[in-house]
């Protein structure tokens, strides 16, 4: 009977968990933060790592900003407002020389992660995916695709987005070739999963200042 | 067991977890500045098996549970210097032994603090440094590694040192043996060592190798103390373990061998995953394992798992698994039916 008694509670518990607030998803952060930050930042010494949340940062009215600046919807599972953002700090003795921050990016085949490198004035110096599943992943891991981002900066990717045509053509990101033969979708994804990033840094981190 | 040993036990555990949770709930007061992410989680667990019919027990190292967990970091002028994680849960297995079906379990207490670029050193509670599950989280999942058969345990009680030699991560620990509960008795400790290629790329593979005496304990809970053996058993084993990124499929790989008590002990585990194509919420896992202990009675037993897993909200996962267990010796087979809703999201 109280064996009984105690599956019941148990299916009660089941039943109504998926009818329970929603709440934030874990975000992206390094598998391994010092050998990363090393080879991103070969100077570097130390790094200090903070957790930011759009929600804490802004709540609905920022989360409208970057969507508007984005050209998309924040996916409502995926890029919730309230997930941890983690932010690398990179120090060389006490003296900020970048950022390394990565997003979670859905993908055609799942989600992708992809982590950049940028130095202090918002350039991206580095950038790689830590997980894509695909069935053409290796060329989107090649550095010779990787590499291409390496240079531009946010502007970059407001001009391509939303620019006139001369804009637009004279981007640099319109100069990225889609590596792949038949995933188109992963390399859109890509560009959106950087812009993303590169918004995200520019809103949760450089705009309030930043870590000095 | 006597009301007085059972007293005894809760003593034994409170002591020593207590006192070390408060020295990781203080750890912010570190100084420098601290940025943390407290997050929550609940697992609610059912299942059914053609042996037993249906049942809330625990099963894969889940049950039905309440839980949190708080991480974070400290950092001062020159970067981050400390990071502490302390993962526990109040949990409700009726399988457990002493009819105690509640109960605490500590999964991670730990504190890490950092020596420099690539070195640390941690004490706590903590994964041994062995096999798979040093690289993955099965915290909440229903698939797990081959630690409990090789180790005995998921996590134990210890110090480590991470570093780096060349291209290679490097892992030592030195634990006292117990696993979820703190108990050191007839000379129990567990020894560890990994070393792999830094993970993030498309292939990762390590190596490990472990010597130990570990105690064999009934009830995955830290309070009330777990019923351990009397005595320790010897174990010395070697593991290999790889993950796999394949297209779109995810594979992972562990493996060991080794003697447990004098006696041959071999296995091997292969997950394959894979996402279903335009939606992340939606991915089924398959996973085939054996493990052979030659002073069980030459027992081999066998197991297949294919697990589907949808992501219902940004912290709901629902899963729904089919898990059929062959044994060669005196274990009937068994075929289990497990479906779990399990949350973990950030505290508002």
């Amino acid at each position: 009977m109280r064996r009984h008694a105690m599956l019941l509670l148990a299916l009660a518990c089941a039943a109504v968990l998926p009818v329970a607030p929603a709440r934030g998803a874990v975000g992206c952060t390094l598998n391994d933060p010092d050998r990363d930050i090393q080879k991103l930042f070969p100077g570097a010494t130390g790094y200090r790592t903070s957790f930011v949340t759009i929600a804490e940062r802004g709540g609905k009215d920022l989360a409208a900003r970057i969507e508007k600046r984005l050209g998309d919807r924040l996916d409502p599972v995926y890029e919730a407002l309230d997930v941890p953002y983690a932010y690398y700090t990179v120090l060389k003795g006490e003296a900020v020389i970048g950022y390394v921050h990565g997003v979670n990016q859905k993908g055609k085949y799942g989600g992708m992660q992809m982590i950049l490198a940028t130095n202090t004035e918002g350039l991206v110096t580095g950038f790689y995916y830590q997980k894509i599943s695909s069935p053409e992943a290796a060329r989107f891991r090649d550095k010779a695709f990787t590499g291409q981002f390496v240079g531009l900066r946010l502007s970059d990717f407001d001009r391509f987005r939303s620019g006139s045509e001369e804009e637009r053509a004279a981007s640099p990101v319109a100069r990225i070739k889609d590596p792949s033969t038949k995933s188109a979708e992963d390399f859109r994804a890509t560009l959106r999963g950087v812009m993303k990033n590169l918004i995200l840094l520019e809103e949760l981190l450089r705009a309030s200042g930043g870590q000095k | 067991m006597t009301g007085e040993a059972e007293r005894g036990r809760g003593r034994t555990a409170s002591r020593w977890v207590l006192p070390f949770i408060l020295i990781l709930a203080a750890a912010p007061a570190a100084g420098g500045e601290v940025s943390t992410v407290l997050s929550l989680e609940a697992g609610g667990l059912v299942s059914y098996s053609d042996l037993d019919g249906w049942s809330a027990d625990g099963v894969f190292s889940q049950t039905n549970e309440l839980g949190f967990e708080y991480f974070g970091k400290a950092s001062g002028e020159r970067g981050d210097f400390l990071t502490f994680d302390l993962q526990t849960r109040l949990s409700y297995d009726p399988a457990r032994p002493d009819d105690e079906p509640w109960a605490i379990e500590v999964h991670n207490a730990w504190l890490e603090y950092k020596l420099g670029l690539g070195q640390q050193v941690r004490a706590g509670h903590f994964e041994p440094a062995f096999g798979l599950e040093r690289a993955v989280d099965t915290h909440g999942t229903l698939l797990q590694t081959l630690a409990m058969d090789a180790v005995g345990a998921k996590h134990d009680w210890g110090v480590a040192y991470r570093g780096q030699l060349g291209g290679a991560d490097l892992e030592v620990a030195a634990q006292i043996g117990s696993g979820m509960g703190i108990e050191r008795k007839d000379g129990s400790f567990l020894a560890t060592a990994r070393a792999s290629t830094p993970p993030g790329g498309a292939f990762r593979i390590g190596g490990s190798l472990l010597h130990g005496r570990t105690l064999d304990s009934m009830g995955m809970r830290t309070i009330p103390q777990p019923l351990y053996s009397e005595t320790a058993t010897e174990r010395t084993m070697a593991g290999a373990d790889a993950e796999w990124s394949a297209g779109a499929l995810d594979l992972s790989l562990d493996a060991a061998a080794g003697w447990i008590e004098d006696q041959g002990a071999v296995g091997g585990l292969l997950q394959v995953g894979a996402p279903f194509p335009r939606t992340d919420a939606l991915r089924v896992e398959a996973q085939f394992s054996a493990w052979w202990e030659e002073h069980v009675d030459e027992e081999a037993a066998l197991s297949a798992v294919v697990c589907a897993s949808y992501r219902l909200t940004p912290g709901w996962t629902l899963r729904a698994a089919i898990a059929s267990d062959r044994s060669y010796g005196n274990i009937p087979d068994e075929t289990r039916l497990v479906f779990q809703a399990y949350y973990y999201g950030v505290a508002p």
